[in-house]
């Protein structure tokens, strides 16, 4: 009798903590973009469990879901996609999840930035132009991609609103005060100087955004070779716009722009975080900003 | 002129030092609320002169403009106006400059940075604050 009254009494007191609609599961996102996986981690907190399918550091361009990953996405009830056709393999997603899970491309969602498609790129509009997928190199779009998450969480999972927009408010601080200190950092290089030769052409939003010019040695992806053309052309360009240095990136050979600087008597400035976060300072997304603009700007200055 | 050669060279080397004061007082000239503290950023664009006006609604109000990560301007001003001239590099891509301004009072204060080129219209921004503000405006000639 005193141990079916200890039970009783144990079901009452949980009772007493557990608010109405709430469970122990959490909600269970597959996420195929870094960034995306830290939104959803910090917005959801402890009421979600995020697999992170495309790791820190992996090149989303070249990423092929294994198995496992399949797997993955069809167990979770939220699937987190980067969009504006980064994910070339989302039949494969779309075949392994069904129709269960709600998926949410959240770049599709976001102001588009028209840039000059590879010459293969399927994508490509009729006048030789497509999307730019790298909408996380302007933190302006991270915020808005923070708040479509929010949104979407409270949409799932409605019991936990008041968390969700809480945490959400407390990330979009964050951001907004990483983009004031990016404007200060990139305000201490003239304009004039502000002109940036990278590996692939992976920075076009943060161009737009603080007032840079792109020269990129490949295409919008980084599965295209330069040719020995552009190559000829941009070195040329480098000497005329007297660029003082090139940078690399964490995910590609740096063996081209080595040859480029060998040839144009520009420094290597530094590697950048193109494709979402890595490892390193990189490894969250303010680590990965201001890793990024100090060194695009200390090089450059 | 009568006298030896060497008492005249004494004299024309005393009247160059007596002229030395007023000619640094008119070359050297200060604002009324400010100091410039440097007269040209980092670069290779031409240097231009340029007028700066800034005008709070809330004083006393200090205040401090960067240009290229230095300070180029900072002060206290009394007024609701404070003004000086620089040379600054003024390439056609136009500049950034750093405005952090702050007043003891806490209420809304719009703050207008006004910049006029030699020969060249007047550009202005305005940015609003409760206590400071710290805005970087960037300022483009038209072509």
């Amino acid at each position: 009798m005193m141990v079916v009254r200890g039970l009783v009494a144990a079901l009452l007191i949980g009772a007493a903590f557990v608010r109405p609609g709430q469970t122990a599961e959490t909600l269970k996102i597959a996420s195929f973009s870094t960034v995306l996986t830290e939104i959803a981690r910090r917005v959801g907190a402890n009421h979600v469990s995020v697999a992170g399918l495309v790791k820190p550091g992996q090149d989303p361009h070249e990423y092929q879901p294994t198995p496992a990953d399949l797997e993955q996405a069809a167990d979770a009830r939220l699937i987190l996609l980067s969009g504006k056709h980064l994910e070339h393999y989302l039949d494969k997603v779309q075949q392994a999840t069904g129709a269960k899970a709600a998926s949410l491309a959240v770049g599709d969602a976001l102001p588009t930035l028209k840039m000059k498609a590879d010459p293969d790129e399927p994508q490509a509009d009729p006048t030789g132009m497509v999307d730019d997928p790298h909408w996380w190199n302007s933190v302006a779009n991270v915020e808005r991609a923070t708040m479509i998450v929010r949104d979407e969480l409270i949409k799932l999972d409605q019991a936990d609103q008041a968390d969700y927009e809480k945490n959400a408010k407390a990330y979009l601080a964050e951001l907004e005060a990483l983009d004031h200190w990016a404007k200060r950092k990139v305000a201490e290089l003239p304009r004039d100087k502000r002109k940036l030769v990278t590996s692939h052409d992976a920075f076009q939003c943060l161009a737009r955004d603080y007032g840079f010019k792109i020269y990129a040695i490949e295409g919008v992806s980084t599965e295209t070779e330069p040719s020995d053309r552009h190559v000829a052309e941009l070195i040329d360009e480098i000497k005329n716009q007297r660029v003082k240095a090139i940078f690399l990136e964490n995910t590609l050979n740096p063996k081209v722009s080595t040859e480029i600087t060998r040839e144009t008597g520009a420094k290597i400035g530094g590697s950048l975080y193109a494709d979402g976060l890595g490892n390193g300072d990189g490894s969250t997304y303010e680590g990965l900003v201001r890793h990024n603009i100090s060194t695009i700007v200390d090089a450059l200055k | 002129m009568r006298g030896s050669p060497l008492v005249r060279a004494v004299l024309v080397v005393l009247a160059l030092l007596a002229l030395l004061g007023p000619l640094r007082t008119l070359t050297n000239r200060r604002t009324e609320a400010g100091v410039p503290l440097q007269q040209a950023g980092p670069g290779s664009a031409v240097k231009k002169k340029i007028h700066l006006e800034l005008t709070s609604t809330t004083v006393p109000f200090k205040y401090q403009i960067t240009s290229g990560g230095e300070p180029i301007w900072r002060g206290q001003s009394n007024s609701t106006t404070a003004a000086t001239d620089l040379e600054l590099e003024f390439p056609p891509e136009g500049i950034d400059l750093v405005l952090d301004a702050s007043w003891s009072e806490q209420k809304p204060t719009a703050v207008r940075l006004a910049l006029i080129p030699q020969g060249s219209g007047m550009m202005a921004r305005t940015v609003w604050g409760t206590t400071s503000v710290s805005e970087v405006m960037t300022f483009q000639e038209e072509k």
